[in-house]
Order: C-alpha cells, then structure tokens, then sequence
C-alpha cells in the first residue's frame, strides 16, 4: 500500500535502497528532513538509501504531505474524516498513518484537522510465530486473560494478532473477538492481515461499544483489545470479564512499575482481572520478549511455573 | 421512382437537420448526467460515505457517453496522483463552452478533499451552476433540435421540387 501513497521517487529509495523489511516507522514533515526508523534507530533518507548527514538528507514539501493525504484517504476525506478527528489513517494492509496539522475546532469538538503539516507512517509486520516464545505459560490449562505491555512502537500489536493467530492453530480452536479500534490489528475492513480461522473482528468501534456488542452477539471466549488507555476503557474490560470472557489486552508502559501506577488500571489489577502479564520491550528491536508475569508481578517460567 | 427519390432526398436532409442540432442534444445529455452525478455525490457523502472510486464505478453506466469518458479520465488521473486539466475536460466534451469546462475543472478538483460537511457544501454550489445550465441547454435543445429537423425537412422537399 505505501507504494500507492507516496511519491514515486521516495517509493523507488524505500524499496531499493532502504529496504521495507526492517523499516519501522517513517516521518515526513513539510520543509523537513524525511526520517525514517529502521528498528529504533533513526536515519535521515537520502539518495542514496540512507544517511547521517543532514545535508545529504531529502527534505519533504508540504504540498507531498497532503497529496499522501489525499491518496491514504483513496481521494475521499469526507469518507475518512472520524478517523482523522481522532489523529490517523489506517490503510487497507494496517499501516497507520498519523497526522497532524491544523485542528479546527467546532462547539468544543474537534471538526476535523487539516492543512496538514507532518506525518507519521508506522507500517506493520506480520511477525509469525513471536507470542510462541510463551505461548505455552499463556495457555496451559486453559487461557490465561493476559495484557502485554511495551513502550510504544514495542510490538504489543504484532503479538495480539500472532497471539490470535497461533489460538486459531490449537487443536481446540476458540471463538476470538478482535476489537480493531484502529484497523490495525487485522488491517481494517480488508482485513489484510492473518489472524486465522476462528476471529470475528469488529473494526474501528470504540472499546466501550465494541466490549458491549461482541459479548451480547458474538458470544466469544476471548476478546482481544489493543491500547487500553483510559477508564472507560478499563471499565468494559471489566464488564467482560465479569461475564466470564477471557480478555487479551494492551497497554503502554515501559515497566511494570510503570503499569502498576497507571490509575485507570488499578481496579483490574486490584481484582486481578489479568491472569498473565507479558511485558515487552524495545532493546533489541520491536517485540523483545522481557518475560511473562502472574497475578502477583512474580515472573513465571515459559511454560508458566513460578 | 419520382417518390421514393423525393423520400430520400427528404430523409437524407432531415437527418442533416439532426445531425447539425445534435450538439445541443449531448450538451443536454451531458449536463443531466452531470447534475445526477453531483447529486449522488450529495446524497453518497452525506449518508453512506463511500469512496469516490467506488461511487463512480457503481453508477459509471447510468451516465452518458461522453460524461463516462469524464469519470474514467478523472479516476485515472486520480490514481497517478495528477488532477484532471481543463483541455482533458474540453477534449472529452467539445461541445462545452470555456466557462463551463472552468466550472467543472473546479468541481471535479474539489472532490475528496474535505469533510463531509464541506464537501456537499463544495458540490452543491458548483451543482446551482450546473443546474441552471442544464435548464438552458434542455431549453435550447427543445428549440434547436425541433428547429433544425424542421428546416431540413423543408429543405429536402425544395430540392425535390426544383429536381422534380
């Protein structure tokens, strides 16, 4: 899909020279240098592929950026606008692109944003098989409600869709319900990305709507959310599991001690809601597996022991 | 032989006639596909909000032939990242006068690039134009075609009588 938003020139130096395997995250800022992450490190992109050196680095113009607008909308604004009011674009194949610019302002609420001046284009990567790595202490015994938690950019997505993915491959598959507030787990309405036979994914619905309808209609074992963020989110992952369903959640925070002062999170950890703590981190690269945790923060073994 | 020479003759005229005023008939043609299409694009973006390739590629067949051409010619550009100029648009319909190729160069770069609200403002401002220009080419239309088929009708038949 980034092929069909970006410029030709820029596509030609991602894809030949950059490499679209290991790159993470590309910001472009009208009279800027285009900066692309490649893992957590960034570089500036040039000619040539990649480069330190600011003078050798490509700038980009703002009239780029709302071209690359216009086309990650497929030239329809109007259609994508509640997405916009709330900061990004989810194209087709869940790259997500956040955007900022001018925000206008209407009644107290935001209208829409436009004039804009910069993006961030964060693609995803199917990482098959990486919440293997305790698989095992996730789901001996049953399926242990779980919320994995990372700094932003460290993985918490790619292993909630590999999560779901590796669910629907058990002998005794369960019915999962995806909760795709951003399109960025299963990759939207296309649903681009795999995560296996047994998913019904309800996209871009808010987590409180989302919570209330796959427990009244879809009747799942599990649910799976990303980004746990605020209370009211914490409140419909409570309500689920106070009706018995098993919750894979999100959420950020580099630690957790980190975790354990998020207050919008204190009652589910207080009634220990979460079964399994998966905490990850970026130290070497995206989704670096820093150990999976019990109810009591105490880190288990890879099949789940004490 | 006298009679059917007078028919042909006549026939022949006649559909000069037609053919002379068909200018006016496209422009009427085209100017309701382009009011229908600006009020499904109305209708479109404010309640199901499609995407603008979609609208189009649903409804392409209902318009007329050279109003299609206009569509094509627009998703194309679309897709190269170009906006459509007013000589494409004036290639396509070389019936339309500069003002209106203007108009609709204005209209169809406006498309997709708001919000809702403002995008049925933007369409529907351009669609008064186009509105009233679709009154004035019906009008014209109602009087030239029946104009001109009249006089080559009368034509034919006063060459038949100076032949005859």
């Amino acid at each position: 899909m980034l092929e069909k938003i970006i410029n030709e020139n820029l596509w030609k130096i991602i894809s030949t020279k950059v490499g679209i395997k290991n790159l993470t995250e590309l910001r472009l800022r009208a009279g800027k240098p285009i900066v692309a992450f490649m893992g957590n490190i960034p570089w500036f992109v040039c000619e040539n592929g990649l480069t330190e050196s600011l003078e050798k680095a490509i700038y980009f113009t703002y009239e780029e950026i709302q071209s690359i607008i216009f086309s990650a909308s497929e030239f329809s604004i109007y259609a994508v606008n509640e997405e916009i009011k709330r900061g990004y674009l989810v194209l087709a194949d869940a790259t997500r692109i956040g955007v900022s610019g001018r925000v206008i302002i209407e009644n107290d609420q935001i209208k829409t944003i436009s004039n804009f001046t910069s993006i961030n284009i964060r693609i995803p990567h199917q990482i098959k098989n990486c919440s293997l790595c305790c698989f095992k202490s996730l789901t001996s015994n049953g399926v242990k409600s779980t919320l994995v938690i990372s700094p932003p950019g460290g993985g918490k997505t790619t292993f909630l869709r590999d999560f779901a993915l590796q669910l629907s491959l058990t002998a005794n598959p369960l019915n999962i319900t995806i909760l795709d507030e951003r399109g960025e787990i299963a990759g939207g309405e296309s649903g681009g990305l795999s995560t296996g036979n047994f998913t019904d994914i309800l996209s871009f619905v808010p987590k409180k709507q989302g919570f209330e309808i796959a427990t009244r209609t879809l009747a799942p074992d599990i649910i799976i959310a990303d980004e746990i963020g605020t209370e009211e989110d914490a409140n419909a992952v409570f309500s689920a599991f106070n009706a018995g369903i098993k919750i894979f959640a999100s959420v950020h925070a580099g630690s957790l001690e980190e975790l354990k002062h998020k207050p919008f999170l204190k009652k589910l950890i207080e009634e220990n809601c979460f079964e399994r703590y998966v905490l990850l981190s970026k130290k070497n690269g995206p989704g670096t597996f820093e150990g999976v945790f019990g109810k009591n923060f105490l880190r288990l073994g890879f099949g789940g022991e004490q | 032989m006298k009679i059917f020479a007078i028919f042909a003759v006549t026939a022949l005229t006649t559909f000069l006639g037609y053919w002379l005023a068909s200018k006016y008939i496209q422009r009427k043609d085209f100017f309701n596909a382009i009011v229908f299409f600006a009020n499904l694009m109305e209708v479109e973006v404010g309640f199901s909000q499609k995407k603008t390739e979609e609208i189009i590629n649903e409804n392409i067949k209902k318009f007329c032939a050279e109003f299609q051409k206009l569509l094509t010619l627009f998703i194309a550009s679309l897709n190269t990242k170009k906006t459509i100029t007013t000589a494409e648009i004036s290639n396509v319909a070389k019936f339309l006068k500069n003002e209106e190729i203007q108009e609709i160069f204005l209209f169809f770069n406006g498309i997709g690039k708001y919000d809702s609200e403002n995008q049925i403002k933007n369409i529907t401002s351009h669609n008064k134009q186009f509105v009233l220009w679709q009154t004035n080419a019906k009008q014209e239309s109602n009087k030239y075609v029946k104009l001109y088929v009249k006089l080559g009708f009368l034509l034919g038949l006063i060459i038949s009588i100076i032949i005859m």
